[in-house]
């Protein structure tokens, strides 16, 4: 049921009226909250920040941290491990750690955390190869994809699917 | 740029700051309650938590930290306590905190709820590894510790009674022993047997006699005579070299026999000692009373000290590590990584906690902790407690800590004294022959313990003067004996002393208890019970070696008699052969002498004949 929702939301999100850029950057900010384990960082409340001042979408943003934080839950051990490797290991960074351990702000990011430094770096590497990535799979769904989408026996019978309709019934009861 | 969610984010802002005005108390509480429980082992409850964002000031009205080891009493709990927040190095996430004054602190207080928090099973103890293996150490100590057993010093030995579940061993072990002789000597009937027998040596004797040695007449007669005694020689010579290498093996052999037999005595010693522990003969040593009375207390103070070190250890090294280990912690929650430079402030710094309360029976106590800090090395300050108190009559107390975390090798150090501590109604120790509780005396306790590393030494030093004893809460049903013993013990008892030392250095584990009441309890005891038990001991003794007795002769008799036998039969085979050496050597020598007198004959014969010849020609 889970796959279906998540299906259809973001069906609905494709076909929303929001532009390419705007849905690739909710994308993005979406996955950097969601790949760190802890919601109440300072880098997470920034991110925020950008999510609710600049013109992006938000629905995919939360459709986005919804999806990541599973992945980050998988991901959680091998985060840990590059974390460490970055944080212990690396005596070349140790300088730099220090200095921005006793900065002003810069310890409520949790930096200094084995899994936030792991997911973070990762979500850095990802964050432009994600966003050209989706915002150019948009383009292409919109162009190509949608009408096929639309009129495929498959979402036909999924609407058409007993179970489908029963869980439509019972989510406008829920609403 | 999105307008309306600049304006949704500023009053979000508002509201944020509104609940937090609202509920940060209550959250902070939580915190630190959760914080402090699971540093403490047990639950620790703040009451009346305030917290003013403007001012950055904290106060609470009380606060409770349950005791571990008893979680229905508060290991101690403060009235009203406050404090001011550093402003800026809480923007670097640093909580610096000049002075906390702590009034109203008292020990020890009873409980309304139970303490007791659940562990989580796969957390790891939270204390130094050196400290843990220190515990162990002093947990492998206090399951050695001797007990006293009342029983053991009522109950009479009957020794007919014990025999029928005696199980001797000594027969047994002597009869395999036996076994084993028999067949030895077997083996070296047969290694005689392989010896010349009688009509052998008969044979050769008759050999030597046919050698007529005045019968013989031609020089071929005197050769073969010759040879042939030589040959008998070496037969016989041989003969005698393997009758004394055999003997000679034969004394090694038996020297072992007479060495196993030894054993004997070892395996009467040890069916005696069974037979004693069996009937569970006292055995009343200095170091036992010593341990019954104060070891478990001993060893409990300084397990509990341990535990409280082991804590600050722990979190000072996992502070203080440039490299800590990996762990592998829960997911979602990763490992967090501290880094210190010198010139910063550390992570976390109480100044001076100024305290002042009561601790038992009404001292007043006051003191100042300084320097709870999450780095040491970055103040260059050990953490210190200097605690002292006072009572009206004249009873002291003065604690001095230092935990020393800036150098490489770790080092505490708590120094305790307690003096002129009145100890009526203290109850002494749980020793059946001592009354329960002191009625009049006054105590003085000294401890210093020392940790350096892995290192580390403990002197605990107590003295109780001016003793009186309560005895109504005295046991009824003790022995008539030990009723006797007690008497006699606590009469003579005005002062106890009592000196501990438990140590490790080199990873070398060290403990022991000495007291005034190890000499006297034993020699009232010995004085009591020695004349009993050393009748019983003779008597168990006595059985046991006349159990004993007719194997151990049998196997005697066994191994005299068979050196015996086996001797006299070299003895006579080796005699046959010297017999007979003798013999062919005096025949060699009767033949060497006829065979030069044959030549001497000779010789003169030819001179003579020579002679002849030359006057023949002379002549002519």
């Amino acid at each position: 049921m889970f796959i279906i929702q998540y299906l259809s939301k973001l069906l609905k999100i494709l076909r929303s009226g929001a532009s390419p850029p705007q849905i690739a950057g909710g994308l993005i900010l979406g996955m950097m909250m969601g790949l760190s384990p802890s919601f109440f960082t300072l880098t997470n409340l920034f991110l925020v920040l950008l999510l609710i001042i600049l013109n992006v979408n938000i629905s995919m943003a939360v459709f986005s941290y919804a999806i990541f934080s599973g992945i980050a839950y998988l991901l959680d051990p091998w985060f840990h491990n590059l974390g460490y490797s970055l944080l212990v290991n690396m005596d070349g960074l140790r300088g730099l750690w220090t200095t921005l351990y006793n900065a002003p702000m810069v310890p409520f990011t949790r930096f200094n955390n084995t899994v936030v430094m792991g997911s973070l770096v990762i979500s850095i590497g990802l964050l432009i190869p994600v966003y050209f990535l989706s915002k150019t799979l948009v383009i292409k769904y919109r162009e190509k994809l949608e009408p096929k989408v639309k009129n495929s026996k498959w979402v036909k019978l999924l609407k058409s699917n007993q179970i489908y309709q029963l869980y439509e019934k019972l989510k406008i009861l829920g609403e | 740029m999105r307008t309306k969610g600049i304006i949704f984010l500023l009053v979000l802002f508002g509201i944020i700051i509104g609940l937090m005005m609202l509920f940060t108390d209550r959250w902070l509480e939580g915190q630190m309650e959760s914080i402090g429980s699971s540093l403490v082992g047990a639950r620790v409850e703040f009451d009346g938590v305030d917290f003013s964002f403007i001012r950055l000031h904290m106060k609470w009205k009380r606060l409770q930290v349950t005791n571990a080891d008893n979680t229905w009493r508060n290991l101690f709990e403060t009235a009203a306590a406050e404090f001011d927040l550093d402003l800026l190095p809480l923007f670097s996430k640093k909580v610096i905190i000049e002075n906390l004054q702590l009034e109203g602190l008292r020990f020890n207080t009873e409980r309304l709820t139970d303490g007791k928090i659940e562990k989580k099973k796969e957390e790891p103890a939270r204390k130094s590894e050196v400290m843990l293996a220190i515990e162990d150490k002093l947990k492998a100590e206090t399951a050695q510790m001797p007990v006293f057993n009342l029983q053991k010093y009522t109950k009479k030995v009957n020794v007919d009674s014990l025999w029928k579940l005696v199980n001797l061993q000594t027969p047994q072990k002597i009869d395999s022993l036996k076994g084993i002789y028999q067949q030895k000597y077997s083996e070296w009937q047969n290694k005689i047997s392989e010896l010349p027998s009688e009509k052998e040596l008969q044979q050769v004797t008759q050999q030597i006699q046919s050698i007529k040695v005045d019968q013989i007449k031609s020089p071929e007669e005197f050769k073969f005579a010759y040879d042939q005694a030589n040959q008998i020689y070496r037969q016989v010579d041989s003969s005698y070299k393997s009758i004394t290498s055999l003997k000679s093996d034969f004394d090694i052999d038996l020297a072992q026999v007479v060495e196993s037999q030894k054993s004997v005595t070892g395996w009467i010693k040890q069916d005696y000692q069974r037979a004693l522990n069996l009937a569970q003969i006292p055995d009343i040593s200095v170091s036992n009373v010593a341990k019954i009375l104060f070891g478990d207390r001993v060893v409990q103070m300084v397990q509990r000290v341990l535990g409280y070190v082991g804590t600050a250890r722990y979190y000072s090294e996992k502070m203080k590590s440039t490299k800590p280990e990996k762990e592998s912690p829960p997911r979602l929650r990763g490992q967090d990584i501290h880094f210190s430079a010198t010139r910063e402030l550390p992570k976390f710094w109480i100044k001076q906690i100024s305290l002042s309360g009561e601790a038992w029976n009404e001292m007043q106590i006051t003191g100042k902790v300084e320097n709870i800090v999450s780095q040491q090395t970055l103040i260059d300050k050990p953490t210190t407690i200097d605690i002292s108190g006072t009572r009206r009559d004249q009873a002291a107390l003065k604690l001095f800590t230092t935990l020393d975390y800036r150098q490489e090798v770790p080092q505490e150090k708590i120094e305790l004294s307690l003096q002129n501590m009145p100890l009526s109604n203290v109850k002494l120790t749980n020793f059946a022959l001592l009354p329960q509780k002191i009625q009049q005396g006054t105590g003085k306790l000294s401890a210093l313990l020392n940790f350096t590393g892995r290192d580390f030494e403990s002197n605990i030093q107590f003295a109780a003067t001016d003793l009186k004893f309560d005895y109504s809460d005295k046991p009824t049903n003790l022995d008539a004996r030990l009723v006797e013993l007690s008497r006699s013990i606590t009469e003579s008892l005005t002062l106890i002393t009592m000196d501990a030392q438990a140590a490790q250095a080199m990873d070398k584990f060290k403990f022991r208890i000495n007291s005034n009441l190890d000499e006297l309890i034993a020699s009232r005891f010995k004085g009591i019970l020695s004349a009993e038990i050393e009748k019983a001991k003779q008597q168990i003794e006595g059985r046991v070696r006349q159990e004993v007795e007719k194997y151990q002769k049998e196997l005697e008799m066994l191994v005299a008699q068979k050196e015996q036998e086996l001797r006299s039969q070299i003895q006579k085979v080796e005699n046959e052969v010297k017999k007979q050496e003798e013999m062919i050597k005096q025949k060699q020598k009767e033949i060497e002498n006829q065979i030069a007198a044959e030549k001497n004959k000779l010789q003169q014969k030819l001179q003579d004949e020579g002679k002849n010849k030359l006057k023949d020609l002379f002549k002519k």
